[in-house]
């Protein structure tokens, strides 16, 4: 590419008109020792606590521990370039991020800096990171759904908009998959998605935003990533920086989904400053103030009332336990912070349950009120039935003798759990969802065998779209289920019943 | 052996003022060395016996200093020496200082205590220490007249320390305390390449065609 000289000459000479030259008034100090992402700053008597300081080649700074004689920085950079004895200068600002739809689509830092390679950011606001959460007269109750694509959550654990809905469970159970689902989700719901990967492997990431991509959900996602090889400090903030993203969205009366994938190693790495700042060690090492680290975060999810525009943020953090311990320290304060928790065990896992959800401990407090009526209708006691079905199968195990009402109610759990199970990238549309768990709720599948009834859903609703289609639509336009529907939806079922286990029969033959 | 290299250390240290607990125990013995001798209305003789005990005995027998601050020495013994070497031409009340920082094992802060003492004696005259750097060397009236231009400012009595920097180019720099009012054409210059660069980068983006041949290459 050759350049247009003159051009560029003319656009510097322009600059350098314009320039106002103005006393440089600063503030500064000079670095007493560095390391660990920290560095300890001689000066800077005036400095305020999480304002903004300038190291020589531009790194940032934040303020974290105000002492005495000294100011503990975090350095949100490459602290191995920051030397002893350097001038730190106070920026006199507090840290922000660019906002807005320049984000969306791209993959960036916690700072706001591209990671894609697709230029910068053209960004025309920015935000502040932390910033307070909306209070009590600025929201409203969570009304609106926030659909999963997940048939087992969206049945038993519904999520409301502006909800903060905890995945919770051990290494390798799934917990990702969830947020990634959901987010390919709302392909068609205009919601906005920001996925925050914290101390992550970078392969990991590249393999999700490959994946999304793929699903064509890149579009409307936004991707901050901290991962396991940035200094720590930026594993610290990235949370907060994503929130801040999606919370501009939400004042613009606009619907966002957080996913905070992993707020455990956020834990770690806000526990990993504070101990360098030789703030003292509470229970498990963390600092005191661990709780308020996550609970300011959170709290920034709301729906807000229809006066600030109705907008909306969601947030699923996620929490790796270890060995199922969800009493440790970080599990259970983000279980108290959440309006509720998707438990996931790994036994369920390798027992073949996608997603491995524990319905027994698994709740949400509030997306009741938000579930589609008729999502409401067909799965009401699908929780309970399913929790006394785990207990009746333990008790089956032990090989005694059944009455046929139990060996019923156990082939019915068994269809039902089989039902639920379902493949990553694989989300479905709530109108499917309450088609296939009316069926099994109302016992139309006990007659179909256990090893077939994925094959059963599949062509169920490949056959209610391609000859019912009015019926599907009725359900999408009223949300409801009526008696009419109820009807028709019957006569459906009967009908296809009669061809899926006939096609059988002949295959028998 | 030990001992000795942290007594070096702390004497290095406290000539370099990072380290920041040492700071912060000169800061109390330095509040209460003034304390004392303004209570006896001898601040002016204290403080000239610290100076020359720094300039003209510190400096000039560094072995001293090392004895001073070594910890294989006894207390019992550095009170001797001290009694000997000082106490012909030192007031009681200095002396007593230099024991009781003995006692307390603290005489290896000694410098960072004496530059606390007139960090904070300034602090207490209303007087200010004020830096002026320039690129070239200046005459007084000159460096007045800067120093005159914010006086408002610092609200005290400047004391005046200047240096040269041939790298500022032009301008100049003044600190006062943790400000620096930075006037030198390096930084002006180091701010249009930064503004530059913030401003174009947009530009480049959205118009890349502006700056290239339509015909291409």
């Amino acid at each position: 590419m050759k350049f247009k000289a003159d051009e560029i000459a003319s656009v510097i000479k322009k600059e350098i008109e314009n320039y106002q030259s103005q006393v440089d008034v600063r503030q500064v100090g000079r670095v007493l020792e560095v390391g660990d992402g920290i560095a300890r700053v001689y000066g800077l008597s005036d400095v305020m606590a999480g304002e903004m300081v300038e190291f020589p080649d531009g790194i940032i700074g934040l303020a974290f521990n105000l002492e005495q004689n000294s100011v503990g920085v975090i350095i949100l950079g490459d602290f191995l370039t920051v030397n002893e004895g350097d001038e730190v200068r106070s920026i006199g600002k507090l840290l922000s991020v660019p906002v807005g739809n320049a984000v969306l689509g791209r993959v960036l830092d916690p700072l706001g800096q591209p990671l894609d390679g697709l230029g910068p950011v053209n960004a025309e606001e920015t935000r502040l990171v932390e910033s307070m959460a909306p209070g009590v007269s600025e929201r409203q109750p969570v009304k609106e759904p926030l659909q999963t694509g997940i048939k087992a959550i969206d049945a038993m654990t519904p999520i409301g908009r502006g909800q903060r809905e905890l995945i919770i469970g051990d290494r390798k159970t799934g917990k990702t998959a969830i947020g990634i689902d959901t987010i390919i989700n709302q392909r068609d719901t205009g919601v906005k998605c920001f996925y925050i990967a914290v101390g992550q492997k970078e392969s990991t990431v590249a393999g999700l935003i490959e994946l999304l991509r793929k699903e064509g959900a890149m579009d409307y996602t936004t991707i901050i990533v901290a991962g396991a090889s940035d200094p720590v400090p930026l594993q610290y903030i990235a949370p907060y920086a994503g929130c801040a993203m999606a919370e501009h969205l939400m004042y613009e009366g606009q619907h966002s989904v957080i996913i905070y994938d992993d707020l455990s190693k956020q834990a770690v790495a806000y526990r990993q400053l504070s101990l360098l700042m030789r703030r003292p060690p509470g229970r498990e090492a963390y600092p005191g103030d661990v709780f308020y680290c996550h609970s300011r975060l959170l709290e920034r999810s709301a729906k807000l009332s229809d006066e600030l525009g109705g907008g909306s943020m969601t947030a699923l953090p996620i929490v790796e336990t270890l060995e199922g311990e969800v009493s440790a320290y970080i599990p259970t304060n983000v279980i108290s912070i959440t309006d509720g928790q998707i438990y996931l065990q790994p036994d369920l896992f390798f027992a073949g349950q996608r997603p491995a959800m524990n319905v027994g401990i698994s709740v949400s407090r509030v997306g009741g009120a938000a579930q589609v009526p008729a999502m409401k209708k067909v799965a009401g006691g699908l929780r309970l039935d399913l929790a006394a079905f785990r207990e009746l199968e333990a008790f089956a195990q032990l090989g005694t003798d059944l009455d046929a009402a139990t060996q019923a109610r156990l082939d019915r759990g068994y269809r039902m759990t089989e039902l639920l199970k379902q493949g990553l990238c694989r989300p479905l549309h709530v109108v499917d969802q309450v088609l296939s768990i009316y069926a099994g709720t109302r016992g139309w599948l006990d007659e179909v065998p256990v090893e077939r009834i994925h094959e059963w859903e599949g062509s169920f609703l490949e056959f209610v779209h391609a000859n019912k289609q009015e019926l599907w639509d009725k359900i999408d336009e009223k949300k409801q289920i009526d008696d009419g529907i109820v009807a028709s939806l019957d006569e459906v079922l009967t009908e296809f019943n009669k061809t899926f286990l006939g096609k059988e029969d002949t295959a028998a033959v | 052996m030990g001992d000795e290299n942290k007594a070096q250390d702390a004497h290095y240290v406290a000539e370099r003022e990072i380290d920041i607990t040492v700071e912060r125990i000169a800061d109390v013995y330095a509040e209460a060395f003034l304390g004392a001798a303004k209570n006896a209305d001898c601040v002016d003789d204290m403080l000239e016996s610290f100076d020359s005990l720094v300039s003209d005995v510190l400096d000039r027998f560094p072995e001293l200093e090392k004895i001073l601050a070594s910890a294989l020495i006894s207390t019992e013994e550095k009170e001797g020496i001290l009694d000997r070497v000082l106490r012909a031409e030192s007031s009681p009340m200095f002396l007593n200082f230099l024991k009781v920082l003995s006692r307390h094992g603290r005489l290896d802060c000694l410098r960072a205590i004496h530059r606390q003492t007139h960090d904070l004696y300034d602090e207490m005259m209303g007087r200010v220490n004020v830096e002026l750097v320039t690129p070239v060397p200046i005459d007084d009236a000159l460096a007045d007249r800067v120093v005159d231009s914010i006086k408002a400012i610092i609200g005290g009595v400047p004391v005046v320390s200047r240096s040269v920097d041939p790298e500022l180019i032009g301008g100049a720099v003044l600190k006062v305390g943790d400000m620096v009012y930075d006037g030198s054409v390096v930084t002006q210059l180091q701010n249009v390449r930064k503004q530059m660069i913030n401003r174009s980068v947009n530009e480049i983006q959205s118009r890349r065609d502006r700056f290239r041949y339509k015909e291409g290459n």
